[in-house]
């Protein structure tokens, strides 16, 4: 029962968050709008980390992700004025990277070229170790964590892009189910449907790995 | 690195494997050249004008017509593409500076006391000339019809320049300018100088030629190539004796010079042939004039022929050519 009550109101203050959020990026939006055009810049510097994490476990790359992310915010403040508030910024900012990075997808099918970025969250770092103590050395470790990571760069390179934008958008950026069909311009039942069968296709493609 | 079959006891689960993936992070070096790119590439798309249909197009989208918005953007880069071909083709076609330098007198004939052979790269005046043979007066020959045609277009009357052309002569012509082409009109008219003996064959062939020529430009220029009333002084001489005394008209300077809207590169090839034509036909009868008249049409034919078996259109990257 505690739990459950942690979840929900977990659920609620994220909800509250994010209104907050967009009515602060609505109040420079309108400043960007009526001229203070470094006021962008705020948005960059709190956007860019999120922007580019997605184009990155997207695309895999993190030039890639970081010449997309780029595109992204230069695309966003070119069409500034265009901007109407019928949506929240972030929202908004979140489609054109989605769609600048399924863009890119289709027309660099043939070209894959991954790279691994390190690991920054020690915590997640340290608890996934602790369910390896008994693989050996700490090089030892190392090597299968950094193993681990690239089998599920390749697993998740072997969705399609819809199914990888869900599984990123969900599991990796933490957005809801609503906020990800807005996003993607689809229902929610298509999102949880495509993160259900996401899911198990990476699950098959992790079987040697993973419980 | 440890292979598969060496992995531990206890596999960590999807979500754990994909609370790793969240976890990966560049460093603040990163980020340094992510502003510094970010910078560049603002001022980029500032310094890089956009193309004029490309705030059209947005413009029409916004009003929620997307396929009108393309239609719009496409019938703008085709206009736009047909304006600078027209632009520059007069250009390169036609020049600038205005010089008269042909007068003409209808009145008046030279003789033409040597076999010459005037020619130029434009082949509007292919001339071939006998000795002793007096050219014609206006009041019996269609001569004139061309030469004054050509007079006005130098003097710049670009506007008056078909109705004079089929106004000159009145005796042998009845035609107007709207019911019948300056071709048919000269042709029938050269062959009835011919036929009375007025006309020497080489000056009727020379005429129609010239006449030819001057048709398939108007056909192909339509009104613009009319209204030309500024030509180059560039480039082509002529002997005032051959060209006067073929064409029965005075040459007051020592030089003619021939506007360069005459010679068109469009036009050479065509001229060439005729004047190929034109000097292999020097036979002295009406009869010969009918097989030139003939083999001209027929190379006429074919020319056409050619030109529209070439693709006018043109798709390379992201633009659409249309060619003239």
């Amino acid at each position: 029962m505690n739990a459950v009550t942690r979840a929900l109101s977990s659920v609620s203050s994220t909800a509250t968050d994010r209104r907050r959020e967009a009515e602060a990026d609505a109040l420079l939006v309108e400043r960007i709008q009526a001229g203070e055009a470094e006021r962008f810049d705020d948005l960059i510097l709190k956007y860019r980390e999120r922007i580019w994490s997605v184009l990155y476990h997207m695309t895999s790359n993190r030039e890639d992700a970081a010449d997309l992310a780029q595109d992204t915010f230069l695309k966003a403040f070119q069409s500034i004025n265009r901007f109407q508030g019928q949506s929240s910024f972030f929202t908004w900012i979140y489609r054109i990277a989605v769609n600048s990075a399924l863009n890119h997808l289709q027309k660099n099918k043939i070209r894959r070229f991954f790279s691994l970025e390190k690991i920054r969250d020690e915590d997640t770092a340290s608890t996934l170790l602790q369910q390896l103590t008994d693989t050996g050395s700490g090089s030892d470790r190392a090597a299968y964590l950094n193993e681990l990571q690239q089998k599920l760069n390749e697993a998740m390179q072997k969705l399609s892009t819809k199914h990888r934008t869900v599984v990123t958008l969900f599991e990796l950026d933490g957005l809801s189910h609503e906020e990800i069909a807005e996003i993607t311009g689809t229902s929610v039942g298509t999102v949880r449907s495509r993160l259900h069968y996401a899911k198990q296709l990476l699950q098959a493609e992790l079987k040697t790995y993973i419980d | 690195m440890n292979n598969t079959s060496e992995s531990p006891s206890s596999k960590p689960n999807l979500e754990s494997l994909l609370r790793l993936k969240r976890a990966e992070r560049p460093d603040e070096a990163f980020w340094t050249e992510f502003s510094i790119g970010m910078r560049q590439k603002q001022l980029a798309a500032i310094i890089e004008p956009k193309p004029w249909w490309l705030g059209a197009s947005l413009v029409l989208r916004r009003f929620s017509f997307p396929a009108l918005a393309v239609a719009s953007g496409a019938a703008a880069v085709l206009a736009f593409t047909v304006v600078r071909s027209g632009s520059s083709l007069a250009e390169g076609g036609f020049s600038t500076a205005f010089v008269p330098v042909v007068e003409t007198s209808e009145s008046t004939a030279l003789d033409a006391t040597d076999q010459t052979t005037a020619s130029s790269e434009s082949g509007l005046l292919v001339a071939v000339t006998t000795p002793g043979q007096a050219t014609p007066t206006s009041a019996d020959a269609p001569i004139p019809v061309l030469m004054a045609a050509v007079d006005s277009v130098v003097q710049g009357d670009g506007d008056s320049f078909l109705s004079e052309m089929l106004v000159v002569d009145s005796e042998n012509l009845v035609a107007s300018a709207e019911s019948t082409s300056t071709m048919d009109v000269a042709i029938s008219t050269t062959e009835a100088g011919v036929a009375s003996g007025s006309v020497p064959l080489e000056v009727a062939v020379r005429d129609f030629v010239g006449v030819a020529w001057v048709d398939e430009q108007v056909t192909k220029q339509g009104e613009g190539f009319a209204k030309i009333s500024v030509v180059e002084s560039a480039s082509y001489t002529f002997d005032p004796s051959v060209v006067g005394g073929l064409a029965g008209v005075v040459v007051t300077d020592e030089v003619l010079t021939m506007p360069s809207a005459m010679v068109s590169v469009a036009g050479s090839r065509f001229e060439r042939l005729l004047s190929v034509d034109s000097s292999k036909s020097a036979p002295n009868n009406v009869g010969t004039l009918s097989q030139v008249r003939d083999r001209v049409l027929h190379h006429i034919g074919r020319e056409e022929d050619l030109y529209a078996s070439v693709s006018r259109l043109g798709v390379g990257g992201d633009r659409l050519s249309l060619r003239f």
